[in-house]
């Protein structure tokens, strides 16, 4: 009878023991089973602790910035400075964020700006485009540097394009459509990093 | 091996002999033989107990290595990837394969001692009655004395 039951919590021993909040939640809201993605914390806790996802209150982003000729703007002050920028897109039908910026005068006929985009891997990836005056989109996929990694709960997508000094260029965020839960996790918080090197 | 031990039961029934009367019986008992296919059955049947058994063991293991790589009692920093929803699938697995490897590899051991049990072939039991006459038969200036013992 010893020996069965030894037998038993031995066998029980392979099932995994994973305890509430020891992983971040994955691609799609994906957690452990009998685990949820809390949407303020992005951690896979119980189903009953799991809070609806929500943007961040200290965010710079400031809406409404819904369209271009609403968007936000923000200063690069000089060639080879970076800037950060902090937002949320597609809760309360907020659908794409746009921030505006112009290239400063000083900086050389060939410039380039690098647009980094990092974000939970939880929910929907954003697409982000940076548009020049007439509207077409300057940027191009790249690989990042130092990239974030799924592992660690977060993921990035850079991109670089090059800009006119003393023009002005606007940033555009949008849900990529992709890897959303079918539409229940359309939304994301994000970070933005723009610099522009010559 | 058998007919070695027969012959030290028959020795020892004969030494106490010595010390039983003339007249009293001798018991020989003389195990079964077991056929070489009765034996060949049950060692098969162990066998296949201790190798099922065995693959019980090493998928016991593998799925409790699995099991460990994903438990996580404090926070990981990590992400819940296709590559953790991989170890629990394969701790699952190797958790239903350890537990059907134990069942066979008990029920096969368990089989196999019963069977060497059950078909225990019966031992064979020989009882000699000797016969012992004294004789005195004399001689020049005495007589010789012995006895005749028969079978």
């Amino acid at each position: 009878m010893r020996r069965l039951l030894l037998l038993t919590i031995s066998l029980a021993a392979c099932t995994p023991d994973i305890s509430t909040g020891t992983y971040l939640c994955g691609a799609e809201e994906s957690c452990p089973g009998g685990q949820k993605c809390d949407g303020a914390t992005n951690l896979c806790v119980s189903a009953e602790n799991a809070l609806p996802f929500a943007c961040n209150q200290d965010d710079s982003e400031v809406e409404p910035n819904d369209s271009v000729a609403t968007a936000q703007n923000f200063v690069v002050p000089n060639c080879g400075s970076t800037v950060e920028i902090t937002g949320c897109e597609g809760k309360d039908a907020d659908a794409a964020d746009y921030f505006s910026f112009m290239v400063p005068a000083q900086c050389a006929a060939q410039t380039i700006a690098v647009v980094r985009t990092s974000y939970p891997l939880a929910y929907e990836p954003p697409a982000v485009n940076l548009l020049a005056t007439g509207g077409s989109d300057v940027l191009t996929d790249q690989p990042c540097t130092a990239s974030a990694t799924d592992e660690d709960g977060d993921s990035a997508a850079c991109g670089r394009g090059p800009v006119t000094s003393g023009m002005t260029y606007t940033l555009e965020v949008t849900g990529s459509g992709e890897k959303n839960c079918g539409g229940t996790c359309a939304h994301n918080r994000y970070r933005l990093t723009v610099t522009l090197t010559q | 091996m058998l007919s070695r031990l027969a012959s030290v039961v028959v020795v020892g029934c004969l030494a106490s002999t010595a010390w039983a009367g003339p007249n009293d019986p001798i018991v020989i008992t003389t195990p079964g033989d077991r056929s070489p296919g009765n034996i060949a059955t049950a060692a098969s049947l162990a066998g296949v107990g201790l190798l099922a058994g065995g693959l019980g063991v090493y998928f016991h293991l593998d799925g409790k290595s699995a099991s460990d790589d994903v438990s996580a009692g404090v926070y990981t920093g990590k992400a819940w990837t296709p590559t953790q929803i991989a170890l629990v699938d394969k701790a699952h697995d190797d958790r239903t394969r350890a537990i059907v490897g134990y069942s066979i590899g008990g029920a096969a051991l368990i089989g196999a001692i019963v069977y060497w049990i059950v078909t225990d072939p019966p031992s064979e039991t020989t009882i000699i009655q000797p016969h012992s006459a004294p004789a005195v038969m004399p001689t020049q200036g005495g007589a010789l004395l012995g006895g005749t013992w028969s079978f």
